[in-house]
Parts: C-alpha cells; structure tokens; sequence
C-alpha cells in the first residue's frame, strides 16, 4: 500500500497550511480571533448575535506530492478546501441578501445557537448536508469522473452528488437533499446547475434560509497550474432572497489523502432527542 | 516482429512508466442489480455453511433474536450503520460500478455507500478497522480480483444474521456473461473464528441500462438516530 496521509485518530479539520508563513499567519489570525471572538450578525453590537468563528486557511498538499494531471479538464482525484466558513454570504462573514422575514428568522436561530439551543439540524440526524452547504464541509472530496458524469464523493457522512453532464432531471425525479446536477462544459469551466433540492436544511450552519425554489449554479476550474480547483457558487432562491449572490471557494489537489469510512450514524451524540440537540 | 509491433514499442518506450500500465480487459462500469435476492448467502454448490461451533452458536443466537423480532444484533438494520461484506454486495438495490484505471468505484442505491476498491496494490498489513474494510484488486485476464480484510466485528455476512470475527477475509471475482448483461461475482469467505473452513458462494447481477439512482437516505427510515443510551 503506498504511503498515504493517514488523518487516523485525529478531528479531520483543517490540514496545516504548506508554509511556515501561512501557518505563522493563521496562527496568528488565530490568537486574533481568539480575542476578539468572531463578529455579529451585520456589525450589530447585540452580543446574542455573535456568529460562529470561520476559517479560511491555505490547505496545500505536502511538498513532494504527485503532480495533477495537466488536462484542464480533468478534475479527477481527492480534493479539499481551504477553511471552513459556517455563513454562506456573499463574503467572510457577510449576510447572504435575504427577505426581511428570512433576516427575522436568521437572528432567531443566531440567538437560539449563542443559548446553547441550536435548532435540530439535518446534518446532526445524519441527513445530507443539503446544497449548497455540502460544498463547504471540511472534509475530502474525491472527485470521479467520466464522459457522462462527474461523482463527487464526499468524505462527510459518505454524502454523494452525482453531475449528469447535459442531462436534465426526469420530469418526475424527486427533489431531494442535494438535488439533480446538470453540468455542461465552458471552455475548460464545468458549469453546474443545481436545482429540485429540498428545504429540509439551510443554506449554511448560521440558518440562512432556502426554499425548494433554490437554484444553485458552479463554476468549477482548475488554477494554480492544477493545483486548486476555484468554485464560483451563485446561489439563487426567489423564495428567501432579494436577489441572487456568489461566493468563492478553493479546493486543493490532495493526492496524499484517501478518504476514510465516515459514519454519521454510529454513536451520533450531535443527534436530537424530542427535536433538542443534546450533544455533551 | 511486424513494423507497427516496433512503432508502438518506440511509441510505448517514449511514454512515461505509468502509462504503460494495460487498460483492463473488460469494462464493468454501468448499473447493475442482484439477481434472485435471498437473505441467506448459500455456498456454491449447495450444502451448508461450514460454521464452527462458535459460529454455530453465534448465528443460532442472531436467529433466535430475529425469531423474536429482535434486530438489535443488526446495526445495519436498526441504526443504518454500513452492512459490512459480502452483505453490501448482495442488497436487493441497485448500485453503480464506475470502473477507473487504479480504482475500481461501487457506488451503492442503500444508504449512498461508496466502496473504493484499490488496484495493483497489496492489503495494508495494519488497517485502520473498518465496517466495509479494505479493499484491492488486479485483472486477472477478463476477471477483477479482489481481497478485502481489516473488517469491524459487529458486521453481518448476510441480511439473515450470519456472523464473522475480525478475522474474517473476503474474496471477490468479477466477470461479466452473458455478452456483458450480466455480472457474476464468486465470494470466498474465511474466518476461521466461525467457520471449519473457507467455503464460497456466488450472486448474479442484472444490467440495468438508463436506471437513474435516487438520493436514499438511511436515516430518514430511523426514528432517531441518537445513541441508545440517550433515547427516551
């Protein structure tokens, strides 16, 4: 068996940044965010706002690793993003552009979780992440890919999305958590157009609200000679936002890591009883 | 030797090492589902299983639970955690084959379960534990070949409650028939902790062109998915 990055026995959360500057830096950004705490929701100076601490860090494979394949349009292998933002805006911390009722509902669920009484989520009863959530999990993606479709299997909760390339859902294909994939080549970009999810989850962890109107469109390329794949996720939903937004993401070519046997399922302490999150 | 013989051997020779290595022979990529499902793997050939006397008594026990309408021994059944194999081979749902140069992909219907068989690689001799264990592979002419060991206990070999130890290994053959409408796989079952014997058994599966594979969610079929002890 060839030598693999092993993750075994630790939290599987963010690989160290390649450099010691970059590591000195997040470290640095650290002790920082430690002080002063993440910010509230909006700039607002109501503390029982406060939203989760999110990351954004360099995540390159360990010098030495094999090269990517030089083809633009060949996304194959293991791939991981770089930190973990738990509010999907169009910015690090910045509020998706939502309806003043889904702003109400927002702040609802933000004070719920600073009591200590989060909102029974999907992904905590082993339920898919929901889109576009999934794409933001700090955890391995191993991408397989094929003339005809594009299977991102992610490490989390075995979740699986499956991109038809230019093929439309069924009319009768149910919706569903990460909804039906239709992708389509631009020049070397893969487009995907996501549509029929469900609304059993939020568009991030902080309770962005979505409807089952959510379209999501990515725009998948490699840059950094192969090395990252840039996502520019738009994210459109008539039901829940003022208008449509986008954000960008970076996933890193990670040919030392092999995704492991993730079960949700087994001893799920995050798991609700009687609808209240009873994690210890 | 012919003209083109040499051109490609000068062609082959310019190319680097990984290159070279021989496309496979057949392609099982595609969609397949069992053929003729039943709860109990039954050997090739007929006869019994070749328990041992702890086997024995461990699967008179599991059938004795299920008698009763007592699952618990079934964490696959009861808490959706991952079957385990050959079970995962033989649920009556489809999966996809996605068949790749050094890794040969099962992409289960139940559950969303990946399976990741590795080629031209040796088992690891240390393996991290786990419910589906490890797997590799290698062409043998028409045919994949595939061990697959560091198997969790707890797991079962069939949906009727058949039991292994860790020690438990597993074979699996692959070819198609049947000019490639048909899949068969040859299971070899060893584990000395609950049988006299390695024995095998073998399951067909079906073609299933233009079947579109459905999100399933195991957990939605749950009441909950707490642990036990915090259940009220």
């Amino acid at each position: 068996m060839p030598k693999f990055n092993s993750r075994r026995g630790r939290l599987p959360v963010i690989a160290p940044a390649s450099t010691a500057l970059t590591l000195i830096l997040a470290l640095a950004g650290q002790t920082q965010a430690a002080q002063q705490g993440p910010p509230n929701l909006n700039g607002s100076s109501d503390p029982t706002l406060q939203l989760y601490a999110s990351r954004v860090v360099e995540n390159w494979a360990p010098e030495g690793s094999a090269a990517p394949n030089p083809d633009p349009r060949n996304f194959e292998g293991v791939w991981w993003i770089g930190g973990y933002q738990y509010m999907l805006g169009p910015g690090l911390y910045a509020m998706a552009p939502l309806k003043p009722e889904y702003v109400d509902l927002l702040q609802k669920r933000i004070r719920q979780k600073n009591e200590g009484k989060p909102e029974a989520d999907a992904a905590s009863q082993c339920f898919p992440h929901g889109m576009p959530r999934i794409m933001e999990s700090p955890y391995p993606i191993e991408i397989v890919q094929t003339p005809e479709q594009v299977t991102f299997l992610h490490e989390v909760a075995h979740n699986l999305r499956r991109i038809y390339i230019n093929k439309s859902a069924p009319a009768d294909w149910p919706i569903s958590w990460l909804g039906w994939s239709n992708g389509h080549w631009e020049g070397d970009t893969l487009v995907v157009e996501t549509t029929r999810i469900n609304a059993r989850t939020t568009i991030d962890d902080e309770g962005t609200s979505k409807s089952t109107s959510l379209r999501t469109t990515e725009r998948y390329r490699k840059v950094d000679g192969g090395k990252r794949i840039e996502l520019v996720m738009t994210i459109d939903d008539p039901v829940t936002l003022e208008k449509p937004y986008s954000y960008t993401r970076y996933y890193y070519w990670r040919p030392d890591i092999r995704p492991m046997e993730y079960v949700c399922e087994e001893n799920n302490r995050n798991a609700p009883v009687d609808g209240v999150t009873v994690a210890r | 030797m012919n003209r083109s013989v040499v051109a490609a051997a000068i062609l082959l020779a310019a190319l680097p090492v990984a290159a070279i290595s021989a496309p496979a022979p057949v392609n099982l990529s595609g969609i397949w589902s069992i053929k003729g499902y039943s709860p109990t793997l039954k050997p090739e050939g007929g006869g019994e299983v070749p328990l041992n006397r702890k086997g024995k008594a461990a699967y008179d026990k599991n059938k004795a639970m299920a008698a009763e309408g007592d699952f618990e021994f079934d964490e696959f059944k009861v808490a959706c955690l991952p079957p385990g194999l050959p079970r995962l081979m033989l649920i009556d749902k489809p999966f996809e084959i996605i068949q790749r140069d050094k890794t040969v992909f099962f992409v289960h219907q139940e559950n969303r379960l990946p399976r990741r068989v590795y080629l031209g690689e040796a088992l690891p001799t240390d393996p991290e534990l786990m419910y589906d264990g490890y797997s590799v592979g290698q062409w043998e002419g028409d045919t994949l070949k595939v061990q697959s060991s560091g198997f969790r206990a707890g797991t079962l070999l069939d949906d009727s409650g058949l039991p292994h130890t860790t020690a438990l290994k597993v074979g699996e053959t692959y070819r198609l028939l049947d000019g490639g409408n048909t899949l068969e796989a040859r299971f070899t079952i060893e584990d000395a902790g609950t049988f006299s014997k390695p024995w095998t058994a073998v399951a067909q599966y079906q073609k299933r062109p233009g079947y579109l594979i459905p999100e399933e969610v195991c957990a939605e079929r749950l009441k909950t998915t707490a642990p036990r002890n915090l259940q009220r």
